[in-house]
């Protein structure tokens, strides 16, 4: 055994899961749903054994050293968000109040907030994402609404007659490159989900014909294998192919973690995420670097930011986590700092038994659906919170500030911005000449154009 | 406490599934790590793998199976995926031709990514759908041939030659490697899994096992 651990999951600390790591990191793990994990936990304290390895001195050997720690749900109060608990999950009736008699959201700032803090209830989910995916713009009246709805409906029709329209050549193309992948997927999406259970499904036939139109609509993007995790719980939620459709288009626009087809996207993404580790969790950042280049791609996190956690948690906790990104909350870039979280609360073992990148790989594999989703949330809100105090950040991070409806700095405090050096054009880095220590050179960096401050951003130089 | 035998080995082999999307890797792996098949498993996305050992005479092997998506798009993964590996297992549907008719360009991914002296094995997955058979079994057995490949066919769903697969490959890497030994110095127990840890070390220690193949 590699180490023994409890989690806590709720406030009183009585439920949760008891996690048994072997050294070749596979995972036993015992649900405790309806509390009894408090008497576990007295028990394994008063027991000498693990009473001893709960000290960090005493790791000689790590190899055979068992490790154990005792997780409780609540962040200290330093770290929590100041205004954590004070939203409610957004109900029909609160979801009503934010509209006015024309049906129009009055203040979008306040309803992102609500939803990135307290989430939406599951009655009005369908109701609500057409917004958060920027189908419906929260501006526009219930009548309005209608009538776009009938026209994207028309305009679906319309692509979808162009699909059934090609040629046997085109079809054939077409097949290979798209439908013969899509055809594939989506019977093995998300059966376990009531709504596209059993043989036959319609459902499954939606979600195909979405898919297929999808990639008529954007031949550049076509289909990616992914796509199908992301779609199927839109369409389960909003249960109207047209519009998921919609929803569907406006996902692929406006979000940053998707199935994406291009290679600097990623990069982009683990260049952005290396910096905020480097910026908030030193310790992991520097057992990245020590384990080089294949350390620094960090495999482990690829499926997190291709699917947005939907394997990591259990999909009402995953949905959560959706919902807490298509907010805009301050930051587009909310799901990295999921993953920061993630780092944060289960990332332990790794740096105490310098794992190598193998074996991270193995650690978070196996974490895939027994972490706990609520708290890695709170965890990565506070991760925000903190990261807003900052005094400085450095311009490699510079994006994550992108202006998302009243924007990141809104309370009229403003960080430096300074340049770490060590980037393509960082001579020409608008933020140059406040080098403090230079940072270690991540092996691959996007390439990127001399940044221009932009116009209206309010930064300090 | 811990279970000691599952952990002793004296080799580790970074072994590769590839092929298009569909044909069963993620089965096959499955049945040989941990026996388990899924009829509705879903597409892999990422990178995944598990590990088995098993005892090939009186040395242990630790086989570390890694597992990726048929249609990876990301250079960082691919460079990854391959790197340190020794063994391979190229998958196509035997009742899907054109899983099969793209045989030569994983190959070619295959050669271009990891090393030349890789144990490579042709596998026609699903055989228990004789009915819906595509690809006949002597053709693929001639290109296997022609191309210097092991080859088998396997049904992940009802176990055939799944055990058997694995362990031709496994111990074609073993003699290969118990070759290397002999001529060489002696060494320890070879991590090929971390490869990165084997990066500070010379050409002529730890890793040097995998490498001269």
């Amino acid at each position: 055994m590699r180490s023994l651990r409890l989690f806590f999951s709720d406030e009183a600390c009585t439920s949760g899961q008891l996690v048994i790591a072997s050294r070749e990191s596979q995972y036993k793990v015992f649900h405790f749903h309806h509390g009894g994990l408090d008497k576990l936990s007295d028990v394994f304290q008063r027991w000498k054994y693990c009473a001893e390895t709960h000290l960090k001195d005493q790791v000689a050997d790590e190899k055979t050293c068992m490790q154990f720690s005792i997780r409780r749900p609540k962040l200290p109060s330093s770290e929590t968000h100041p205004e954590e608990s004070m939203y409610k999950r957004l109900d029909v009736a609160a979801w009503l109040r934010h509209l006015n008699e024309l049906g129009q959201v009055e203040e979008g700032y306040k309803l992102r907030k609500a939803i990135f803090f307290g989430g939406i209830d599951v009655s009005i989910r369908g109701e609500v994402w057409p917004f958060l995916l920027r189908y419906y713009s929260l501006e526009s009246t219930s009548q309005e609404r209608e009538a776009l709805r009938a026209q994207k409906r028309r305009e679906y029709a319309e692509i979808q007659q162009k699909r059934l329209s090609m040629t046997p050549e085109e079809h054939r193309a077409f097949w290979r490159d798209v439908q013969f992948t899509v055809d594939k997927d989506v019977v093995r999406t998300d059966r376990s989900n009531q709504f596209f259970r059993g043989e036959d499904n319609p459902n499954v036939e939606s979600m195909r014909r979405i898919l297929l139109n999808y990639a008529v609509h954007n031949p550049a993007i076509g289909y990616f294998q992914g796509m199908s995790d992301l779609v199927a719980p839109i369409l389960a939620e909003v249960r109207d192919e047209s519009d998921t459709f919609w929803c569907f288009v406006g996902l692929m626009q406006n979000t940053l973690f998707v199935s994406s087809p291009r290679d600097e996207d990623m990069e982009k993404q683990l260049l952005y995420l290396r910096e905020l580790l480097r910026l908030t969790h030193l310790r992991f950042y520097q057992h990245l670097v020590s384990l080089g280049e294949d350390g620094l791609q960090m495999l482990f996190c690829h499926r997190w930011l291709l699917l947005c956690f939907k394997r990591e948690f259990p999909e009402a906790e995953a949905l959560r986590i959706w919902e807490a990104c298509w907010a805009h909350y301050q930051t587009d870039y909310f799901h990295l700092f999921i993953c920061v979280a993630i780092v944060a609360i289960y990332g332990d073992d790794v740096i105490e038994q310098q794992l190598a990148t193998d074996q991270m790989l193995l650690h978070f594999g196996n974490l895939a659906l027994h972490m706990n989703g609520e708290l890695v949330l709170r965890k990565a809100r506070s991760l925000l919170h903190q990261f807003r105090l900052l005094p400085r950040i450095p311009c490699s991070l510079h994006d994550l500030c992108k202006l998302c409806g009243t924007g990141m700095w809104d309370s009229g405090y403003m960080p430096a911005v300074e340049c770490t050096g060590h980037h393509p054009g960082s001579e020409s880095c608008p933020y140059g000449g406040m080098v403090e220590t230079p940072s270690p050179k991540p092996p691959r960096e996007v390439k990127k154009g001399p940044k221009m401050p932009r116009e209206g951003f309010g930064f300090r130089r | 406490m811990g279970n000691r035998a599952e952990e002793d080995y004296n080799f580790v082999f970074k072994v590769v599934l590839i092929g298009e999307s569909g044909v069963g890797k993620t089965n096959l792996l499955s049945r040989f790590t941990r026996n388990e098949f899924s009829h509705d498993s879903r597409t892999t996305i990422g990178v995944e793998f598990s590990t088995r050992t098993v005892m090939l005479g009186t040395a242990a092997v630790k086989a570390q199976i890694w597992d990726t998506a048929g249609l990876e798009r990301y250079r960082a993964i691919t460079s990854a995926y391959y790197r340190g590996a020794v063994g391979a297992l190229l998958v196509f549907d035997l009742t899907k031709h054109q899983t099969y008719a793209v045989v030569e360009r994983w190959l070619k991914e295959l050669y271009d990514h990891a090393e030349a002296t890789i144990v490579v094995m042709l596998v026609g997955n699903k055989s228990d759908l004789q009915q819906a058979r595509e690809v006949p079994t002597e053709e693929a057995r001639m290109f296997a041939e022609n191309n210097g490949l092991l080859f088998l066919e396997t049904s992940a769903l009802d176990s055939t030659n799944v055990e058997l697969a694995f362990e031709t490959v496994l111990k074609e890497i073993f003699t290969k490697v118990s070759k290397q030994r002999q001529n060489s110095s002696r060494t320890n127990a070879i991590t090929l899994g971390s490869a990165q840890a084997g990066q500070e070390l010379g050409p002529g220690q730890k890793r040097a096992c995998c490498i001269s193949l």
